[in-house]
């Protein structure tokens, strides 16, 4: 059996590099990766959590949290696509327009 | 049946004037050219219309001599306890005063055809001056004070449209102004003074407000004068009195009222108008009896009126800012003999005051109009031969103004100075002696200088002959005006047995305004009056008295330069900064917080994050 604050530490250092990646890269892709990397450091929490309270709900919880993830994705690597075409980069930088006078 | 006839005359003396005014106004509207001849035949016709019916009164009223007579028309307002109708008020001093308004004004319509004749604005002219003539009779012969004081108001706003009737040049507008504030400044204390006669009183009927004043506010004696009401109000009375009369500290207006056409000047700035503070005074003389101050205040400022424009009046160069500052003064007189409770006396030479100086004033406007619009009187000289009939005129304009003896000024004044040694008071005796003295001088100094001596600029042109007749009937009345009107000592109670003539004081009267003419004879022979002063002295107290004692200076300085001061460091709206500096901070605050919102996303996740972080670590500390 692996400590709670083993898991924790893991999950907040899962966390941490996934709002990093967010914050530091411009790829759109990357920064979908690491939204999905952030998903999964929850996820963890959750099952966790779940196990050292003797509970299934955090099982569940993390169904559900994969099934949103796959969907989060499909909608977000269609964003990519539309983005992609309209601009030919990735670069989330460049979607700044509505800020230009 | 008689008061029938009598109310029908008196409407028909206010409302012809009106109706010829309110005609002509029409027709102008419309824009139909009338020609000349018949707006001057129809605005004549109306006020000899009134004319008539003044002396038709005075024949239904000959063999009565004290009589009192109201009449009410209609109804105006009624509120509450307040009312005031349209009525009128007839006895002596209105009587009086509608034989001034309406004979005086019917000379000055007469003359002003011929001298206006070539005016392109001839029916405006006609339409102002019946309009004038309307509200002065208003005025005078008003029951109640509101409608005195549309009268006034009606006075004063011909007044200012006449001043400025040249309006073309900038100057005469900003005459008119002048006249119009500083008369305003009077007409506001007037005001005032009505809303406290009608809140102590409860009427504004002038009889009846006057019998509840004498029952309600015993008499002071001299000793103990104060502030209480009955002196607040008639002094806030004569402040109104003071500015349309033209009487110290509002006199400044009047020299400068000259810039209207001369026939205006007679009418309303020396014969009619300005006496209309004299009319009030005398119409509230049992107000003022029972304050001794507000009387001593009426004498005060009557005496060192008389002084100052009467000295100003020494060195002036335009020959209608020398009769200007002679009505000044010749109103200092009248203010000078009601503060001495001599209200007859200053009524009568209200009168005769009338006569000679609407004659000097239309001789002046005569001299003018035939010496190509020359008012500066060291360019004319030796005119005596040239323009007999306006030398005639001018001899005795002056004479009745210097009050040479048999002259009708010469009655007037005569009685002013006699009224004033039987009540005691021998300082303001001898200031009117003084007042006497430079008259004569100046009056004759502006005599000789036109007519005498020699000749500088000969006159192109004579004067019209409806000038002519209005200038020989006036001449007929300023030597023979000086019949004491029988009903005058009756409206101020006063006894009608001439107190006893000391022969040396009567000589003395007649030796001062004599002598004067003789060192002004003198002085003008040496040919002193319009040599260059050498001395600096001389010069500066020369300037100050060409200035009228430098009031024009003083208000400048006074109000109307801090006054220009204040409005113009609120011309970037001072008060409203408060406000713009509002707008100001929210026009800044969004300007940074705009720069937050970049399209940036990554600078938008980062804020995210950073207040989550921010807002879980407070709730896990608290």
């Amino acid at each position: 059996m692996i400590p709670l604050e083993q898991v924790l530490f893991f999950s907040i250092a899962l966390f941490a590099i996934g709002v990093f990646g967010v914050l530091v890269r411009r790829n759109l892709l990357f920064i979908l990766i690491s939204i999905e990397i952030m998903l999964n450091a929850v996820a963890v929490l959750f099952v966790a959590a779940g196990n050292y309270h003797n509970n299934a709900d955090g099982q569940i919880m993390y169904l559900l949290i994969l099934t949103l993830a796959a969907s989060e994705v499909a909608v977000g690597l269609g964003l990519v696509i539309q983005m992609y075409r309209r601009t030919l980069s990735l670069d989330v930088d460049q979607l700044a327009s509505m800020n230009e006078q | 049946m008689q008061q029938q006839y009598l109310s029908q005359l008196l409407l028909a003396v206010v409302l012809l004037p009106l109706l010829s005014a309110t005609l002509l106004l029409l027709v102008a509207l419309f824009s139909v050219n009338l020609k000349n001849l018949w707006v001057a035949t129809l605005a004549v016709a109306a006020i000899a219309g009134s004319a008539i019916c003044v002396v038709l009164i005075h024949l239904q009223l000959a063999d009565t001599v004290n009589f009192s007579f109201s009449y009410t028309y209609a109804n105006w307002l009624n509120v509450g306890s307040f009312s005031a109708a349209f009525g009128v008020y007839l006895d002596g001093l209105s009587l009086v005063m509608i034989s001034i308004v309406s004979g005086v004004g019917f000379l000055i319509h007469l003359y002003s055809v011929g001298f206006m004749a070539k005016d392109q604005d001839f029916q405006r002219f006609f339409i102002y001056l019946n309009l004038f003539v309307a509200a002065m009779l208003v005025l005078v012969l008003a029951d109640n004070l509101l409608m005195l004081f549309l009268g006034w108001e009606g006075v004063g706003l011909c007044s200012y449209l006449l001043i400025g009737f040249w309006h073309q040049k900038h100057a005469n507008s900003l005459a008119a102004n002048k006249a119009f504030i500083m008369t305003r400044i009077g007409d506001t204390a007037m005001a005032i003074a009505l809303l406290l006669l009608f809140i102590q009183l409860g009427t504004l009927d002038i009889q009846l407000l006057q019998q509840q004043a004498v029952q309600l506010w015993p008499l002071q004696n001299s000793q103990g004068a104060v502030l209480d009401s009955v002196t607040v109000c008639a002094l806030l009375l004569l402040a109104g009195a003071v500015g349309k009369s033209g009487q110290l500290p509002l006199q400044s207006w009047l020299p400068d009222a000259m810039a209207g056409p001369t026939p205006v000047s007679a009418l309303i700035h020396a014969a009619t108008m300005v006496t209309a503070g004299v009319y009030l005074v005398a119409r509230f003389h049992q107000l003022f009896s029972l304050s001794p101050l507000a009387m001593q205040a009426v004498a005060t400022i009557g005496a060192i009126t008389l002084i100052i424009a009467a000295t100003a009046a020494l060195v002036q160069r335009d020959v209608k800012r020398i009769l200007a500052y002679s009505t000044i003064s010749q109103i200092g007189y009248m203010f000078l003999a009601l503060g001495a409770g001599a209200y007859s006396a200053a009524v009568f030479h209200l009168m005769t005051h009338a006569f000679f100086k609407a004659l000097l004033f239309l001789a002046a406007g005569a001299l003018i109009y035939c010496m190509q619009h020359q008012h500066n009187i060291f360019r004319m000289g030796g005119l005596r031969s040239k323009l007999p009939l306006i030398c005639i005129c001018f001899f005795f304009g002056c004479a009745a103004l210097a009050a040479l003896p048999l002259m009708s000024g010469f009655f007037s004044k005569e009685l002013i100075l006699q009224k004033l040694l039987d009540k005691e008071m021998y300082g303001f005796w001898l200031v009117a002696l003084s007042g006497a003295f430079i008259t004569a001088f100046y009056s004759f100094r502006l005599f000789f200088v036109v007519f005498f001596g020699s000749t500088l600029q000969l006159p192109d042109a004579k004067p019209a002959t409806s000038m002519k007749i209005a200038l020989s009937v006036l001449v007929l009345l300023s030597i023979f005006g000086g019949i004491k009107p029988s009903g005058l000592a009756a409206v101020f109670s006063e006894s009608e047995l001439a107190s006893d003539h000391n022969l040396a004081i009567v000589l003395l009267t007649i030796a001062v305004p004599l002598s004067a003419i003789a060192v002004c004879w003198f002085v003008f022979k040496k040919q002193l009056f319009n040599r260059n002063i050498k001395s600096d002295k001389l010069r500066g107290l020369h300037n100050f008295l060409y200035s009228g004692w430098g009031f024009d200076q003083l208000y400048n300085s006074l109000f109307v330069r801090p006054f220009i001061k204040a409005t113009d460091s609120n011309k970037k709206d001072f008060i409203d900064s408060f406000y713009t500096g509002l707008s100001k901070l929210s026009q800044l605050s969004h300007h940074y917080l705009s720069t937050v919102q970049n399209g940036q996303l990554r600078w938008y996740s980062a804020s995210l994050v950073l207040f989550s972080i921010a807002a879980m670590t407070y709730l896990l500390t608290s």
